[in-house]
């Protein structure tokens, strides 16, 4: 029986081109799941991205279902949503063209960003709370909503299409004010219209039917329906109206002096208590009571007569409905919290300059610079990225250590290191003074050219400076360290390489020791050899030396191009032109766009975007298919994947191996990736003490080791097993070949307990939903077994009385596998050996690595499994301490599958392991989906580090059905 | 030498005269826009006349050397000092005068009485533009200092007049010194284009239908009426005086003579603001200016006319100087021309307000700051490489402006405010203003706002306006 989807998949069987209106009213009809409820919200902001974005000529080739993909993964990515993620991925692989597989972004840290969009009617000038949406106003007079799903409506537009300067909503009608006394209304027939075209209306609210605006020359007006507007008032505040606020039919007005003062109905004037001095910036709350303000030239928020706290260059405020108070100033923060004398405010760091700013539900923050709107969600809590705030990267590195991970440098002289999966730890993260340049690999760390110098850096110690001054441009030449001083490029030890005619804008290096360097005027220098080359390269910029010469990008806007030089010869005409381009290995070369980030190649008539995402970029670095993108203080990582032969095939190969410096394994025919001998010898050595502690410890190295597998080519190879069903459980094949490092104390790698691979932070993929399995595979070259239509079941156990309670447990088995075709071969556990022949054999004993121990009598492995083998059996369970040295030694022998133990195991819990895995065996499951299942009930009964234990040895090529299973003989 | 001059429109004499308030809003443009191209690495390039005439240039230079002898003063390193002692943030260009002395003498000498209607307007010192007696007195002193017979004191006579000219007197005396160091003064060159060159211009692009004088109006967010008013207020003049007649001095003349009542005051006003832009590019031409900054005079009331007649005269100035480059006739306005825009400092909020004394003193504390100094340098040389270089690439050029609009917020977090295009320096004097600085095109939202627009009229960059439309 089927199980419903957990995600529809319109796609699977049909085209990818899919009908998502009718995929988001399918969603909204179904059951209200989480899952569902995320994908419908993520495809309508990926369909709001979509609009917004302007990339036709870049993209105009790529069909919008591809790009809309690709959006709806960027998002699942930046929220943190897996299950769209899996989906997303499912639908780019359905489309069988290469595409940008989303791996990892900055912005997922930093999280509390919802949602954003930019405003088609110029920049974002006020913004009021109307509802549940917000209502802004533009530059260009324009009045719109934005919706709570995602929708941007246009309301009004103001009179003369001028700027707006305030906005007051109370709920259903908006009314939005502006320069030159300009005033509009939206949602309210009968309302008022601009009171008179004088100075700039600045402030306005809105309540009862009631407008009240205030002016930048410090009047008042007053409008009521059926009076309409009153005669403006004046004579009490002077300077701007600063802030307006209505209750009970009463205005009360700040002043830029200080001046308060309540205007009534009769409207005459109620002086209040003024303020301590001029304000710069004042806010009511939301019932008109309490007044937060700052005092200009000031930083101290004040609320009432009471100081809350300081916010630097601070000029915006605002309340939520709640009573919380938030600031916005200078940098990127915005500080929130109750508006309290002792406040220690929430920070929260935005990736631009705040315009303007409201609150539109409890938890919800709009703010907007110039046309760009964000929601930011306030509940999620933790999530803030305190590491670049106003602090864009100006440079990203890659590394050969670890492919799918970068060091990115900023404005400000910060270094950070991104792990393959986007972590950036602590300890490696440094500053070199002033803004970096540029970032380039070095030994096992970088080199940094930076505008105080030149540095070289190892994460985990502090950047080392080779020479101080301006530099733009470091390499790693010769294996010599040069670096640019001005209009010179040096050698770290050696002196002088050569010297330019302007300062140094670039240098690169070529794997041949071509050398190149550019001057700001343009200047190219070709080192080769003994060869000197000089040419004019005039606007082009450099992109990489290649042997013996140059590459260069041509910014002509009409005609860019990739040169070669010397020549110049085309090598590549670009249809759009890149802000930042570098080389692929393939040939093909990834590019940074104002609207988008792209992979290029050569196509009939000039490039063809390969694979494109609508994420704007400004920088990008690349090794092999992965790609590191950088946009302001936003870091994307990618990895470019090509949909071909093998995709959904639910299998990934994983080759270990070793030698003298670590494991070395090779994911499907990727590069080969090298783990840590220490972090493996301590897994080892974790894995084999039972404390809660040494447990735990080995679960955090396996994760350690999973991470550098997934960063190293297991992510794509996932993705590309599970192709376009994001429900295809994926199988780990893994292939263990003999070795006993003497890092590894003797051990086998066999040993170690790989089925505890998994990503950092994240629970083991045997119980994920689909699951990722582990399976060791052994090569046997012996046609398989056939497998009979009623299996038959023999059990064996040792006569110890320790052994005793699994006569117990096999009443339980009996019990459950009635549901099954088994044939029961005894009525009870009997002693080994027996006899009769079966197809499948639980034995348990006592055993260690080299054999089994019977009534006292050690068995070599070769003898029991020679005997166990000898029964036909096609899938056997070794209930034994150590007993996966024998597992695979029956494999071997042309058993298919054999679950054996790879450390201690104890009789008294592994009985759910037993009896889940024989039951769902015999139905025809999957041997290691069946194993995945049964591993969570071992690991429910709470025996301590059960999922490092069994192991599942499997024969290669087996599809891991061992029995057909009732219904399909 | 200096190698990098700017020259600033918004020092013209005529622009803000003694009578104005203290409050004028063109004694803060000139000032907050000579402190950008300062920061930018630029020397501010002074002609004789606007060395002594112009208030809005003699307040600069009281500020600038005022400030410049307080950190001296505070300095103790010699190296330091050295640095402080070698900057130049002015060179005076000096036509056909072998000293700024003798030129003042001359200009004080250009009296009514003995040039008629020809005689120099003095502006700063409007005071004694009509008294012969005091010009001449003046005139005498001077010469005298410049012999070396007589003292450098402020004559009490003139404070009696004015207290405000007898610390006009002191900057001038100031001033004189400072053009006696080396690489602060230099002889100015002829005008390789005249103002009448100009005019002959706008007559001949406007020759026929006109369409091609629109188009150059249109490319500069000239509005049609704006620039056919331009036009036919020149025609007219034309048809009476000839080219010839087309002068600064008539206009200013023309509109001085206009009854403040008389509806026609205003479209004369942006006829004097257009010939103004043409004569200031004549000016800084004659100064060797590699950046002339031409910014509209400050609006006073929500009209934007002034901003869009400066445009226009931009555009006029920018298609002779092109003309003469063998550029492509369908050469178009390119993305990246360097503008600014003086605003009301209420309009930008975020951006630090200062007095243009503590705006100096940390100017010059960063020219006596050994670890700062050097990065600074390195970073307005590469601009300026590049800006110069033959073919100038606008990658090379964003990345080192943005990294140059870093580096001062780094340097100068309390003065500036910046992004990667935009450079903003508020200054808290006359109610605050704020100027920003943009490498990149003017909004017309933005224009709308602000109360003064300005361009380069950089050679470096009309070299790049030759590039054929695409």
């Amino acid at each position: 029986m089927d199980t419903p989807r957990a995600l529809p998949a319109p796609w699977l069987g049909r085209t990818p081109d899919i009908d998502v209106e009718a995929l988001l009213r399918q969603l909204e009809a179904e059951q209200d799941l989480p899952d569902r409820r995320d994908l419908a919200t993520v495809l309508r902001y990926a369909g709001g991205r979509l609009a917004d974005a302007d990339s036709k000529i870049l993209f105009e080739r790529l069909p919008e279902h591809l790009l809309r993909a690709q959006l709806v993964l960027d998002i699942a990515i930046e929220w943190r949503m897996p299950a769209v993620e899996r989906w997303a991925v499912a639908w780019l692989e359905a489309t069988g063209r290469p595409y940008l597989r989303t791996r990892w972004s900055s912005r997922s840290r930093d999280g509390r960003e919802r949602r954003d969009r930019r405003s088609p009617a110029g920049d974002v000038t006020a913004v009021a709370r109307h509802g549940e949406n917000a209502v802004f106003g533009t530059a260009r007079g324009a009045v719109a909503s934005w919706t709570v799903d995602g929708e941007i409506r246009k309301l009004a537009t103001m009179p003369g299409d001028v700027q707006v300067l305030a906005l007051a909503s109370d709920g259903t009608r908006v009314v939005a004010v502006g320069e030159h006394g300009a005033l509009t209304t939206a949602d309210w027939p009968g309302g008022p219209s601009s009171p008179e075209r004088r100075a700039h209306l600045v402030a306005v609210a809105v309540a009862g039917g009631s407008v009240c605006c205030g002016a930048e020359d410090g009047r008042v007006y007053r409008w009521r329906p059926g009076a309409g507007w009153a005669a403006p008032m004046e004579g009490h505040g002077t300077g701007r109206v600063v802030a307006v606020t209505l209750r009970a039919g009463v205005a009360a007005v700040v002043w830029e002096d200080g001046s308060v003062a309540a205007l009534d109905d009769r409207m005459r004037w109620i002086p209040q208590a003024p303020l301590d001095g001029p304000v710069s910036v004042a806010a009511w709350d939301d019932r008109g009571e309490r007044l937060a303000h700052v005092l200009a030239g000031q930083r101290t928020i004040r609320v009432d007569d009471e100081r809350v706290w300081a916010h630097d260059g601070v000029r915006l405020l605002a309340w939520s409905m709640d009573g919380r108070l938030a600031s916005g100033g200078r940098g990127h923060r915005i500080a929130i919290g109750p508006p309290r004398p002792g406040t220690v405010p929430d920070l929260l760091g935005a990736e631009e300059r705040t315009d303007v700013m409201v609150f539109t539900g409890r938890s919800s923050l709009v703010t907007a610079h110039r046309d760009h709107l964000v929601q930011w969600d306030l509940a999620l809590s933790g999530s803030d990225d305190p590491a670049l705030v106003d602090d864009p990267v100006t440079a990203v590195g890659v590394h050969d250590d670890d492919p799918g991970g970068a060091a990115v440098g900023t404005a400000d002289g910060r270094l950070i290191v991104h792990r393959g999966d986007g972590t950036t730890p602590a300890r490696d993260e440094a500053t070199a003074p002033m803004g970096v340049n540029r970032i380039v690999a070095h030994g096992r760390g970088w080199l940094v050219a930076s505008n105080s110098g030149a540095y070289e850096w190892v994460p985990g110690a502090e950047p080392r400076r080779l020479a101080p001054g301006l530099c733009n441009a470091v390499a790693a030449w010769r294996g010599s360290v040069v670096y640019a001083g001005e209009s010179d490029v040096y050698f770290a030890r050696r002196g002088r390489v050569t010297r330019m005619n302007a300062i140094v804008a670039d240098v690169r290096a070529a794997p041949d020791g071509t050398l190149v360097v550019q001057d700001v005027a343009g200047n190219l220098r070709i080192l080769a050899g003994d060869r000197v080359t000089d040419v004019s390269a005039g606007a082009d910029d450099l992109i990489a030396a290649v042997p013996g010469g140059a590459l260069t990008l041509r910014r002509d806007p009409g005609e860019p191009e990739i040169r070669e030089w010397p020549g110049p010869r085309r090598r590549l005409r670009l249809a759009a032109l890149p802000r930042q381009l570098v080389p692929l290995s393939s040939g093909e070369f990834a590019g940074a766009y104002e609207r988008g980030t792209a992979v290029i190649g050569p196509g009939p008539d000039g490039s063809v975007v390969v694979a494109a995402t609508l994420a704007a970029s400004q920088w990008v670095a690349a090794h092999g298919d992965h790609l590191v993108a950088a946009d302001g203080v936003r870091r994307t990582g990618y990895d470019l994947r090509r949909p071909g032969p093998g995709t959904g095939d639910g299998r990934v190969r994983l080759t270990v191996g070793a030698d003298d410096r670590g494991c070395v394994v090779r994911v499907g025919d990727g590069d080969p990736v090298r783990l840590d001998p220490a972090v493996l010898r301590e897994l080892y050595e974790r894995s084999g003490d039972e404390t809660l502690r040494a447990q735990s410890e080995a679960a955090d190295l396996a994760g350690i080791l999973g991470d550098a597998l997934w960063s190293g080519g297991l992510g794509p190879e996932v993705d590309r097993a599970r192709g376009d069903d994001p429900e295809r459980p994926v199988r780990l094949d893994l292939e263990l070949t003999a070795a006993t490092p003497a890092w590894l104390a003797g051990a086998d790698i066999a040993d170690l307990p790989w089925e505890l691979l998994h990503r950092r932070w994240a629970p083991l993929p045997w119980f994920a939903e689909p699951p990722t399995t582990v399976v060791r595979v052994v090569p046997h070259e012996a046609p398989p077994r056939p497998a009979p239509a009623a299996p038959s079941l023999l059990v064996m156990r040792d006569g110890d009385r320790a052994l005793d309670p699994v006569d117990a447990a096999y009443e339980e088995i009996r019990r459950r596998t009635r549901s099954t075709t088994i044939r029961l071969v005894r009525g009870a556990p009997v002693r080994y050996p027996d006899d009769a022949g079966a197809d499948v054999v639980h034995l348990w004993a006592h055993a260690r690595p080299d054999g089994v121990r019977l009534d006292g009598v050690l068995h070599a492995n070769d003898e029991v499994a020679d005997t166990l083998a000898a029964k036909g059996a096609r899938f056997v369970v070794l209930v034994g301490c150590s007993s996966a040295t024998l597992a695979r030694l029956l494999v071997t022998r042309g058993v298919d599958a054999v679950v054996g133990m790879r450390t201690k195991v104890y009789n008294r819990t592994v009985v759910p392991l037993v009896e889940g895995l024989t039951t769902a065996v015999l139905r025809g499951e999957p041997v290691d989906r069946a194993f995945a299942a049964a591993l969570r009930q071992y690991v429910l009964t709470g025996q301590p580090g059960a999922a490092a234990v069994p192991v599942l040895y499997l024969r290669a090529g087996s599809s891991g059905v061992i029995f057909r299973g009732e219904g399909e003989k | 030498m200096t190698e990098h001059l700017t020259f600033h429109e918004s020092f013209d004499s005529t622009r803000c005269t003694a009578d104005d308030s203290a409050q004028h809003p063109n004694l803060t443009q000139g000032q907050i826009e000579a402190v950008v191209s300062l920061l930018l690495g630029r020397s501010l390039s002074v002609n004789n006349t606007y060395g002594l005439d112009s208030r809005t240039f003699l307040e600069l230079a009281d500020v600038v050397l005022g400030t410049r002898a307080e950190v001296l003063a505070a300095t103790e390193d010699p190296g330091a000092r050295e640095e402080l002692s070698a900057a130049r943030p002015f060179v005076l260009h000096r036509f056909r005068q072998p000293t700024f002395l003798s030129a003042c003498i001359d200009q004080f000498r250009r009296t009514r009485d003995r040039y008629g209607t020809g005689l120099f307007r003095l502006s700063a010192w409007s005071r004694i533009n009509e008294d012969t007696t005091a010009r001449d007195e003046l005139a005498g002193l001077l010469e005298r200092i410049e012999n070396g017979a007589a003292a450098r004191d402020v004559p009490g006579w003139l404070v009696e007049i004015d207290p405000a000219l007898g610390r006009r007197f002191e900057t001038v005396m100031r001033l004189d010194s400072f053009f006696d160091l080396p690489g602060a003064d230099r002889e100015a060159r002829i005008p390789q284009i005249p103002e009448q060159g100009y005019v002959e211009h706008v007559l001949a692009v406007a020759d026929g239908d006109g369409a091609r004088y629109r188009a150059i109006a249109a490319s500069h967010g000239c509005p049609a009426e704006l620039a056919d008013a331009v036009l036919s207020g020149v025609r007219e003049r034309v048809a009476e005086a000839g080219v010839e007649g087309v002068r600064r001095a008539w206009v200013h003349d023309f509109v001085a003579a206009t009854d403040p009542d008389d509806p026609a005051l205003f479209a004369r006003q942006q006829l004097q603001e257009f010939q103004d832009t043409l004569y200031n590019a004549v000016m800084a031409d004659s100064a060797y200016a590699q950046f002339d900054y031409m910014s509209s005079t400050p609006r006073t009331d929500g009209r934007d006319e002034l901003k869009h007649v400066n445009a226009l005269a931009l555009g006029i100035v920018r298609d002779r100087l092109r003309r003469d480059g063998d550029a492509a006739e369908d050469a178009e306005r390119v993305a990246d021309r360097m503008g600014g825009l003086l605003s009301a400092a209420s309009v930008l909020p975020h951006v630090p307000r200062n007095s243009l004394a503590t705006v100096f003193r940390a100017y010059w504390e960063l020219q006596a700051d050994e670890d700062r100094l050097p990065v600074w340098r390195a970073s307005t040389r590469q601009l300026h490489q590049i800006l110069g270089a033959p073919a100038r690439s606008d990658s090379r050029l964003r990345t080192a402006w943005a990294a140059h609009l870093r580096l001062l917020t780094d340097m100068l977090p309390d003065i500036v405010d910046a992004d990667d295009i935009e450079l903003r320096l508020a200054t808290d004097d006359a109610g605050g203003y704020v100027q920003n600085q943009r490498l990149g095109p003017l909004g017309p939202d933005e224009l709308d706002r602000s109360i003064s627009s300005g361009e380069h009229l950089a050679k470096d960059f009309l070299r790049d306006l030759a590039r054929p439309a695409r």
